[in-house]
């Protein structure tokens, strides 16, 4: 009888498990690195930042494999565009809400979300939480995906409170010579 | 009672609950067993840390479990039929089979014939004492922790490994009481 | 209804969470009142499964109602307590009690990622839904 392996997997077809299940599994990877880290916040965003750039090369195949009008090899504006539309539905089920340029500096790029979402929806530390977002691990997905579009940069996650909501922004401040005449 | 409609609860739950991407979730356990990989010392050290993840996992998931089931599992029959049909369909979207059980109706096994956890993955020959699921043992023997049975589940045949199917192995040692002692009697 | 304390105790009797919402007590009188309270609630399950003619797994009682408060609790499968004290009047809490199971501890305690199990629960956004909760039952603390 022949196995079923990888390969023979269909590519279109769109899986889910229990937003919960994630939860349950992103919570103890959190632990996991808290241990590793010595409870330090930074070194835990960067182990964070870690484990989620591998995803960005498997989801810029994966995403531009079904959707025909992804290309791969494109400018950064359209890069940006892209992970603001396709793969933020892809991941998040929804676009995100907000791609800007920071006006001043101009090699920096925001991608905010006006809700909290999947990685710091439920996160809350003892004291006070602005230091810490586990957001951390999907600035390493966005790293991630620039890094395989040849765009090299560097993400963070940061918090910003307005007076209705807890904004979660990601940062993309690109390398100096990926800026030149990519756009 | 639990095995009538565990199945029906199961699938009433998965379609009320909020879904994410099955392959966010993949690549995202996928990338925490390679950080293990590279971090600690060897494959056997890899399998305890993923079983003892899955076990704190446990230890939080069942709470969730039993505020959206109202269950009572008179018997180890019970017990099964829930986490087979019920658990493994409300957080993962499968389900599997129970079978193999012994004479004293104390171990048996459940049957993955699909699992969202391994999309995409393939071990090649380096890593083939690496029990890529030993995460979900741990889960299952954290959550009946919690409802006080004590329990062994191991990975006893993995389609990663060219197996037809996943089998856990599930060997339920005792229902223990609760430690609190009053201060004075 | 007016809603006194809350506790949340494990099935060894650790108090998880505990909030005073009448009045703030010294610390040393809010250990002991934990301390009373799970005995007194352990001691009364027993009771309750003592007496009972046929055997009881969880929760062998709801409520029970003094001169001058009641008291209800839900106790899980895994051994988790959730109690309130109200003033007599109020009708039975199970299903309150139930809801801050599934809609306030499950999504804002377990799935918290630094929350550690069987560790007391320092979330300020469990604190503050279950504040706001308490604010839809409890009419006189809206002022």
């Amino acid at each position: 009888m022949k196995r079923t392996t990888v390969y023979d997997r269909n590519l279109k077809a769109k899986r889910e498990v229990s937003v919960s299940a994630f939860h349950f599994l992103f919570s103890e990877i959190v632990q996991y690195c808290l241990a590793k880290a010595n409870s330090d916040a930074q070194e835990l965003e960067r182990q964070l930042e870690e484990l989620g750039q591998p995803l960005g090369a498997k989801f810029l195949e994966l995403v531009c494999f079904r959707d025909r009008n992804s290309k791969k090899d494109i400018n950064i504006i359209e890069c940006l565009r892209f992970i603001h539309g396709p793969l933020w539905k892809t991941l998040f089920n929804k676009n995100a809400d907000e791609l800007e340029q920071n006006t001043e500096e101009h090699d920096t790029f925001m991608i905010s979300e006006k809700e909290p979402s999947l990685c710091n929806q439920f996160a809350c530390l003892p004291k006070g939480d602005d230091y810490l977002n586990c957001g951390a691990f999907v600035a390493g997905i966005i790293e991630g995906i620039l890094a395989s579009a040849n765009f090299p940069a560097k993400v963070s996650a940061i918090f910003k409170n307005d007076e209705e909501s807890r904004k979660t922004v990601f940062l993309v401040k690109f390398n100096s010579d990926t800026i030149d005449g990519n756009y | 009672m639990a095995r009538k409609s565990s199945q029906v609860q199961g699938e009433q739950i998965w379609n009320q609950s909020e879904k994410v991407n099955a392959e966010l979730f993949a690549f995202t356990y996928g990338s925490l067993v390679v950080k293990l990989i590279r971090e600690l010392e060897n494959i056997s050290e890899v399998n305890r840390q993923l079983e003892t993840m899955g076990y704190n996992i446990g230890l939080r998931l069942i709470d969730d479990f039993l505020s959206k089931n109202d269950v009572t599992c008179e018997t180890t029959k019970d017990t099964a039929e829930v986490i087979a049909k019920t658990g493994f369909r409300m957080y993962l979207g499968v389900t599997c089979d129970v079978t193999n059980w012994n004479a004293d109706e104390n171990e048996f096994s459940l049957i993955l014939a699909d699992n969202p956890l391994t999309e995409f993955v393939e071990l090649n020959e380096d890593y083939r004492d690496l029990k890529y699921l030993n995460l979900l043992c741990g889960v299952i023997r954290g959550a009946l922790e919690m409802v006080r049975i004590k329990s062994v589940c191991t990975l006893e045949r993995d389609s990663l490994k060219g197996d037809e199917f996943t089998e856990l192995r599930v060997v339920i040692k005792e229902k223990v009481q609760d430690e609190y002692e009053p201060d004075d009697d | 209804m007016i809603i006194y304390d809350f506790y949340i105790f494990n099935n060894i009797g650790n108090c998880l969470f505990y909030i005073e919402l009448r009045g703030q007590r010294s610390e040393n009188k809010r250990e002991n009142k934990q301390k009373l309270m799970f005995g007194l609630i352990y001691t009364l399950k027993s009771f309750c499964r003592k007496f009972s003619p046929e055997p009881i797994s969880v929760s062998p009682f709801t409520s029970y109602v003094t001169d001058s408060y009641k008291l209800h609790i839900l106790e899980t499968h895994s051994g988790l307590n959730f109690i309130m004290i109200t003033d007599t009047n109020a009708p039975d809490q199970t299903s309150c009690l139930s809801y801050i199971y599934s809609n306030l501890f499950s999504p804002f305690v377990l799935r918290n990622p630094f929350y550690e199990p069987k560790k007391p629960i320092s979330s300020a956004v469990f604190r503050q839904k279950l504040l706001e909760h308490f604010d839809t039952l409890d009419s006189s603390r809206k002022a």
